[in-house]
C-alpha cells in the first residue's frame, strides 16, 4: 500500500487534488520493489509516475531508459485497469460523537449543509459542532471530494466568506487525522481504556454532544461513531 | 476570532500614482488589518463585529473603522431552507467579492478587478447600515440564495465626495434609503453560480454656501447592476462579471448634472498548478459613459480651460492582469502582479493624483504582496 508519509526516500507528493490514500496491487507491487529498484511512486494531477528516487538513495547503475519504461507501464496498466479502487480501511467515513444526536444515517444533502456552516443545529436542538482538517490533508481532500462532492478550495472559499463577512463561523480546525477523534470525542489526554468506568466515558463524551467530523475507516476507535452516508 | 494583515508594495509607471507616491521607487502605502470577532448564544442567533484599518495612499490612512457589527437571526434552518434577518451594519452583497474584498486571501489578484469593484467608488459599496433578509433554497436541481435589503450608505466623507461629485465640495453628502439585492443560483456541487446583483442607491447633497459658491441641492441616484458567473473546477476557475451603472445627477446645476450609463466588465482565469502555487490572467474593462467609450465627447466639452479639463483617458480603462499566488502556509500568503493598463487612467483616486492632466494614458502597474491570516 502507498504510505502517505513515506518512509525516506520515498517522494510521495502530497498534492490536495489527488489523495495518496489508495491502494492497489500496482502500487504494492512497486512500492515493494521501491527500495531495491530505487524508484519511487509519485502520485500527482491524477497520474501516476514512476520517478527515480533521489540519487543518494538510488543504486548507482540505474539508467534513464529504465525509468522511462516503468513510467510508461504504469500509465499503461492504470489505462487498462481503470481507477484503482480505494482499499476500505482508506475509506474517509463521517465520525461523530457517540453522544450526537444524529440518527442511524445522513444524507449527503444533510452533510453538505453542515459542513457548508449553514446548519447550526441537530433536529433536537443541540448545537452542531464541526471538525475539519487542513485544507491539503489528503483525508480532507477525498472527504471533501467523495463524500460532499466539492473541491477543497471551493469550501475555503465558503467559509472565509462566511467569516470575514460577519455571516457564520468557520468549522473548528484539527491539525492531523490522530488528533480528531480526541477532539470529536472531547476527550484529551487519557484514552478511553483509561477512564474510570463506561460511565465516565459517556459522560465526558455527552460534553461535547453534537460534534461531528470525519476519518479514515482504520483511525476510528470507541471515542467516536461511525454516522454511516445514504 | 479571526483577522487578517497586509501589506502591499505598488510600482507603477510614468506619472500615474496608486496607492500613494508609487511612480519612483514604489510605495508601500497599502496596508490593510481586519479583526473580527463572532459569538453564537444560540443555534439560530449570531453576533459579530469586524474593525478595519486601511492605508491607501491619499485614500486612507489608517483610521480605525467599524466595518460591519450585526445580530443575525435565522428563523429558519433545516438542510435545505434558511430565512433570516441581518440587522445593522452589514457587507453589501455586491457582485462575487465584495462580501470579503478587504480580504486578501479571499481576493483573485492584489488588485480587485477595477471594472467592478474600484477603488474610487469603495466606500459606497463595502458595507452600509440597515436591515438585511436573507432567504436560501437548496434542492436536486441547485441552490437559490437571496439577500436584499434597505441600507443607508456609509456617504458622509471625503472620498464618497471625491468619488461621487468629483470634487470635496462645502457641503455634505446623505444616504437616503437605498436598496440592495443579489439572487444568486449554483448547481448542486456548486460547480457554477450565477448571481444578479441590483443596486438602487440615493444620495442627497445639502450645501453649505449658496450658489455659486456651492453647489445646489442635488440627488445622486446610481443603479447599477451587474451579472456574475463563476465555473470551479478542481484546478482552474473561470470568472466573468458585468456590469452596467447609470448614474443620475440632477438638483446640483446646469453644468453639472449628468445622466449618463458607464459599462464594465472582466473575464478571468485562474490555474491552481499546486497546493502552493496559483496562476492568474485577466482582462478588466471600465467605461464611465457608454455614449463616450473613449472619453473624446467629455474632453472636447471640458477641455476649453484647463481648469475643467476632463482628459478623454479618465472615462475609460483597459487592463489586461497576470499575477501568480505563492501560498507559503496555510496562513501567510504572497502575491507578484503585473498590469498593462493599455489605455485609461478611469480608476485612478484623485486623493493621489491631484493633477489628472499630467496623467499618462498609457500605463504599467507591478505589484507584491504579503499577508497573514489567523
Amino acid at each position: 500500500m502507498l504510505r502517505r508519509e513515506g518512509a525516506e526516500g520515498v517522494v510521495a507528493s502530497a498534492s490536495p487534488y489527488f489523495p495518496m490514500a489508495y491502494s492497489t496491487p500496482l502500487a504494492s507491487a512497486f512500492q515493494r520493489a521501491t527500495p531495491a529498484a530505487g524508484f519511487v511512486l509519485v502520485l500527482r494531477h491524477g497520474l501516476v509516475l514512476v520517478r527515480r528516487a533521489r540519487p543518494a538513495l538510488a543504486g548507482p547503475s540505474q539508467g534513464r531508459r529504465t525509468d522511462s519504461t516503468l513510467q510508461a507501464w504504469a500509465l499503461c496498466l492504470i489505462l487498462l485497469c481503470g481507477w484503482p479502487a480505494r482499499a476500505n480501511s482508506e475509506e474517509v467515513v463521517v465520525a461523530v460523537n457517540p453522544a450526537t444526536p444524529a440518527g442511524a444515517t445522513i444524507t449527503r444533502n444533510t452533510l453538505s449543509a453542515i459542513f457548508g456552516m449553514r446548519l447550526r443545529s441537530w433536529a433536537d436542538g443541540t448545537p452542531i459542532r464541526v471538525y475539519v482538517l487542513p485544507d491539503n490533508d489528503p483525508v480532507h481532500v477525498a472527504f471533501s471530494k467523495e463524500i460532499l462532492g466539492v473541491f477543497p478550495h471551493q469550501l475555503r472559499t465558503a467559509w472565509d466568506r462566511l467569516v470575514f463577512s460577519g455571516t457564520g463561523q468557520a468549522p473548528l480546525g484539527v491539525a492531523d487525522e490522530a488528533e480528531m477523534p480526541a477532539r470529536i470525542a472531547g476527550i484529551y489526554g487519557a484514552r478511553p481504556e483509561v477512564l474510570g468506568s463506561e460511565e465516565e466515558m459517556r459522560e465526558k463524551l455527552a460534553r461535547n454532544a453534537g460534534a461531528i467530523g470525519y476519518l479514515s475507516r482504520k483511525m476510528i476507535d470507541e471515542r467516536v461513531a461511525i454516522l454511516p452516508v445514504n | 476570532m479571526h483577522g487578517f494583515l497586509t501589506q502591499g508594495y505598488f510600482l507603477t509607471s510614468n506619472h500615474n500614482n496608486l496607492f500613494g507616491e508609487s511612480t519612483d521607487g514604489g510605495s508601500l502605502g497599502f496596508t490593510e488589518i481586519g479583526v473580527n470577532a463572532s459569538w453564537v448564544p444560540r443555534p439560530d442567533v449570531q453576533l459579530a463585529i469586524q474593525g478595519l484599518s486601511r492605508r491607501a495612499g491619499g485614500a486612507a490612512e489608517g483610521e480605525p473603522e467599524l466595518d460591519f457589527a450585526l445580530l443575525d437571526y435565522a428563523a429558519v434552518e433545516t438542510e435545505d431552507r434558511r430565512l433570516g434577518v441581518r440587522v445593522g451594519r452589514v457587507r453589501l452583497p455586491f457582485g462575487l467579492y465584495n462580501d470579503t474584498r478587504d480580504v486578501a486571501f479571499t481576493r483573485p489578484s492584489i488588485l480587485l478587478p477595477q471594472s467592478i469593484y474600484n477603488e474610487r467608488s469603495r466606500e459606497l459599496t463595502v458595507s452600509a447600515d440597515g436591515i438585511m433578509l436573507y432567504g436560501e433554497e437548496r434542492s436536486t436541481w441547485g441552490n437559490l440564495a437571496l439577500e436584499l435589503g434597505p441600507v443607508l450608505a456609509r456617504v458622509d466623507n471625503e472620498n464618497s465626495e471625491l468619488a461621487l461629485l468629483g470634487r470635496n465640495f462645502p457641503g455634505d453628502l446623505e444616504s437616503r434609503w437605498s436598496f440592495i439585492g443579489r439572487l444568486m443560483y449554483s448547481t448542486p456541487r456548486e460547480a457554477l453560480r450565477l448571481a444578479v446583483t441590483g443596486v438602487r442607491e440615493e444620495t442627497d447633497y445639502k450645501p453649505r454656501l449658496a450658489f455659486p459658491n456651492d453647489l445646489g441641492p442635488g440627488k445622486d441616484l446610481f443603479e447599477p447592476v451587474i451579472f456574475s458567473a463563476q465555473y470551479n473546477a478542481e484546478s482552474w476557475s473561470l470568472t466573468g462579471e458585468y456590469a452596467r451603472r447609470p448614474i443620475k445627477d440632477e438638483g446640483f446645476s446646469p453644468d453639472f448634472d449628468i445622466d449618463i450609463v458607464g459599462e464594465s466588465y472582466y473575464v478571468q482565469g485562474i490555474y491552481r498548478i499546486d497546493p502552493h502555487w496559483e496562476m492568474v490572467l485577466r482582462y478588466d474593462v471600465f467605461y464611465a459613459n457608454v455614449d463616450d467609450r473613449d472619453g473624446s465627447k467629455t474632453e472636447a466639452a471640458t477641455c476649453t480651460e484647463a481648469a475643467t479639463c476632463i482628459p478623454s483617458h479618465f472615462q475609460f480603462a483597459k487592463d489586461w492582469t497576470v499575477g501568480v499566488r505563492y501560498n507559503i502556509t496555510p496562513s501567510w500568503m504572497a502575491r507578484a502582479e503585473y498590469h498593462n493598463v493599455y489605455g485609461g487612467t478611469l480608476y485612478l483616486l484623485p486623493q493621489d493624483n491631484p493633477d489628472v492632466l499630467a496623467l499618462d494614458k498609457k500605463w504599467d502597474i507591478f505589484a507584491l504582496l504579503l499577508s497573514y491570516r489567523f
